[in-house]
């Protein structure tokens, strides 16, 4: 197997942080990092789920469902 | 007038920090960068702006560490690093959220205090690799 043209840092596949080769082994994902990253490769989902849901609300089920929620909401307890 | 080395040195690093101011206080009107990674030559003080901007639209926590630099005669030559994460489009390559690492080396020609012409090699290769935009090369 050939080497050749093995960059010597790659990002993380966790978290994207870039990494030397010689820090692979030891590396701790920061949380918040990895968080974030995530959430980029989502975007199209979450963009897509928020479109989704913009769509469901503003369709004849959608407004009913909004009704019946505030409606429950100012019922009182008990 | 500041030595040849730290002009390069800020010329390289501070775009990077926002502070273009020394793009026209260091480049020369006539300046020529020849960068390996672009088609065309980079000319003038715009030129120099142009081509920062388009990695840092790409890279916008972007940063750009010199390394070392040598001296000698009106020339300086400099190895750098630099690292970003890319949050924005970079050569066609959709937002990854990828920090990449790359080097590279300028070699650049000074005139009165301003720089004037400019030879770049740097790790595009890596960047895209990095990036995922090209394969990892097995390892031995």
């Amino acid at each position: 197997m050939s080497s050749a043209f093995a960059p010597h840092h790659m990002p993380c596949a966790e978290c994207g942080a870039s990494l030397a080769m010689d820090e692979r082994a030891d590396h701790v994902c920061d949380p918040e990092r990895r968080l974030e990253y995530r959430l980029l490769q989502l975007r199209d989902e979450v963009d897509g789920f928020e479109d989704g849901l913009c769509g469901y609300l503003d369709s004849p089920q959608g407004r009913f469902a909004q009704w019946l929620a505030e409606r429950d909401r100012h019922r009182p307890k008990g | 007038m500041a030595d040849a080395k730290l002009i390069v040195k800020r010329l390289i690093e501070e775009p990077w920090k926002g502070n273009f101011d020394v793009i026209d206080e260091y480049v020369a009107s006539s300046f020529v960068g020849r960068d390996a990674a672009e088609p065309e030559p980079i000319r003038g003080p715009a030129g120099v702006r142009a081509n920062v901007e388009k990695y840092t639209a790409g890279f916008p926590d972007g940063a750009i560490t010199v390394d070392d630099q040598i001296a000698e005669g009106d020339k300086v030559a400099t190895r750098w690093t630099g690292r970003g994460t890319q949050t924005g489009e970079v050569a066609g390559i959709a937002p990854t959220g990828k920090e990449v690492t790359v080097t590279g080396l300028t070699i650049s020609r000074l005139e009165d205090g301003k720089v004037v012409e400019e030879w770049t090699t740097w790790d595009t290769l890596g960047m895209l690799i990095q990036l995922g935009a090209i394969p990892e090369p097995a390892r031995a």
